[in-house]
């Protein structure tokens, strides 16, 4: 059967894939210019000595694509129960619906032993930037200065098969954000075109993957032998799933698959390692013992003032930072405004932050009916830049946040940074922050506390000076310190 | 012992049908979802990210893009 060029090169990739594989299964490897000859010395020997990762990295090897459980588990059995030398033939039969659906052929594979695998899948393709976007883009510049040990950031192949380094363009978006933002990003050297196969490293989940690729990854961290640390943010799609859409539930549901097998969860917050440590609790009926869960609380980097003070403002101002959802409590905050400015209090209040049109488009209405009726002064600023918001926040009496369910809550971070003293809720992570000083707690749940919390902070000048000075004493924390503890708690540095 | 054409023809046809597959989704991916892919092909990748993770989140994400493009949050 003649060769066409296309299967001629399909066959060159397959004979260098098999090559690095070999590299590490086989003592000596064969000398041949033949894949199918070193597929048989490569599918013999794992028949022979079939662990794990040794079977995970042939089936990658040979498909240009990580198995899934179920693919992983299928050539497990039949390569056992295969005869001598029917191996090769059991190879390839149990990798071309993977080679075929998922399968990288155009770029050769390199095996990386004792590395930092960082998976910035999300952030390298996209410019949507909040959020876990916006952690991941201010630590992962510092983590690569506190590396102790190699790293590679990489992404996923277009067909979520496998993974792969980062383009020029991919790098700027991860590790030059700011500049990138700001039009003054650096060039980049192109970097080889070529597929990252992680082998006894640790691999490292800053992002929660998309659902195409949970399977492949929950694979890896069960079978491939190598670590896998993720960053916790939280459990909100399925602890709060009465608060988001019913897909953000499921696939945090899938993703659960990855944290099960992963080896260390750094949470972003003590209150959210509890809540992995519920879901640690659970695996026990699944006779896992799941990973190991630490606290690292983030961080927030808010520039010095310079200049001037804000200018005094004609009445006090309030701001509510956050996206527009059920979860952050908008709604209960323009309650307890209304009701104040109904009392006679007069202050200008202000909500900042995107959302879903379903959502923004009434309130947005609502807040236009009551300037019109009232002559209240009430906004909502959708799309703000970070160096307006800052100054907002330093001109602002105190803000408000107060969310029904946070990993962390970095608009409570930020406006302490800041100097502003918050209004926020009395449990979970928001809680951890406001014992540091500089808020007022409430129970988020309370209509009637949150309007009293407001109208102490309008009206109480000692209170505001008291907070003010708490929040002055907050020690920063930056991004680097934040990226030196991740290392460390992640074990990010410990490949086996 | 393997017959040296047999084993050529198992290979051969493994490639083949992986090449068969890998084709038909590789002039699409480049044309679309590159980033050398040009401001024309917006909405038909928009149209795939639809198809990919549904109608609301195709939607966050394109709004997502343009405010991070514009700098803002």
């Amino acid at each position: 059967m003649a060769d066409t060029p296309r299967t001629e090169r399909l066959r060159a990739l397959l004979l260098q894939r098999l090559r690095e594989a070999a590299r590490v299964l086989l003592p000596i490897a064969p000398e041949t210019d033949d894949p199918y000859e070193l597929l048989d010395a490569l599918a013999e020997s794992v028949r022979d000595t079939p662990a794990h990762d040794r079977l995970w990295l042939l089936f990658t090897a040979t498909a240009g694509a990580f198995p899934t459980p179920a693919q992983f588990e299928s050539l497990r059995r039949r390569l056992v129960l295969c005869r001598p030398g029917e191996a090769r033939s059991t190879v390839l039969e149990e990798t071309l619906d993977a080679a075929s659906a998922a399968g990288e052929w155009e770029r050769p594979l390199r095996v990386v032993e004792g590395v930092t695998v960082v998976d910035v899948n999300f952030c390298a393709k996209f410019v949507h930037n909040t959020g876990i976007q916006r952690v991941v883009r201010e630590v992962i510049p510092h983590l690569l200065d506190v590396a102790t040990s190699p790293v590679e950031l990489v992404a996923w192949t277009r067909r979520s098969g496998l993974l792969r380094g980062l383009t020029a363009v991919e790098r700027q978006r991860v590790v030059a954000w700011r500049e990138l933002a700001a039009g003054q990003a650096p060039e980049f050297a192109p970097q080889p075109e070529e597929l990252i196969v992680p082998w006894h490293s640790r691999v490292f989940l800053p992002e929660v993957p998309e659902p195409a690729l949970v399977e492949r990854l929950a694979a890896l961290a069960e079978f491939s032998g190598n670590r896998v640390s993720l960053i916790g943010y939280d459990t909100i799609p399925i602890a709060s799933a009465d608060l988001v859409a019913a897909s953000e539930a499921e696939r945090f549901a899938r993703y659960l698959s990855v944290v099960k097998h992963a080896d260390e969860v750094v949470a972003i917050s003590r209150s959210v390692a509890d809540e992995f440590g519920g879901f640690l609790d659970a695996l026990a009926a699944q006779g896992l013992a799941g990973p190991r869960v630490t606290a690292v609380p983030l961080a927030a980097d808010v520039p010095p003032q310079t200049g001037e003070a804000p200018a005094e403002t004609p009445v006090p101002v309030i701001l509510s930072v956050g996206s527009h959802e059920p979860r952050k409590n908008q709604d209960a905050v323009l309650f307890a405004a209304e009701r104040l400015l109904a009392e006679g209090h007069r202050f200008r209040l202000v909500f900042v932050g995107g959302g879903s049109r379903t959502r923004t488009l009434p309130f947005d209405r609502h807040l236009r009916e009551l300037r019109a009726r009232h002559g209240w002064n009430i906004e909502s600023v959708r799309g703000m830049r970070d160096r307006e918001l800052w100054q907002l926040y330093r001109s602002a009496r105190f803000s408000v946040f107060p969310s029904l369910h946070e990993g962390y809550g970095l608009p409570v971070v930020e406006s302490l940074a800041l100097g502003t003293p918050v209004l926020t809720g009395d449990y979970g992570s928001l809680a951890e922050i406001a014992a540091n000083g500089g808020c007022l707690t409430v129970d988020p749940r309370d209509d009637d506390a949150i309007t009293d919390g407001m109208r102490a902070l309008l009206t109480d000048d000692q209170l505001i000076a008291r907070l003010t000075a708490e929040a002055a004493r907050i020690p920063p924390r930056s991004w680097h310190d934040y990226a030196t503890e991740l290392w460390s708690a992640g074990r990010l540095g410990e490949h086996s | 012992m393997t017959d040296p054409g047999a084993r050529d023809d198992e290979l051969e046809r493994w490639l083949q049908t992986v090449d068969r597959t890998t084709r038909r989704h590789g002039a699409v991916d480049r044309t679309l979802r590159d980033d050398r892919s040009g401001p024309l092909t917006i909405p038909i990748r928009f149209a795939f990210k639809v198809l990919e993770v549904g109608p609301s989140r195709a939607l966050s994400l394109g709004m997502g893009v343009v405010a991070a493009k514009l700098g803002r949050r």
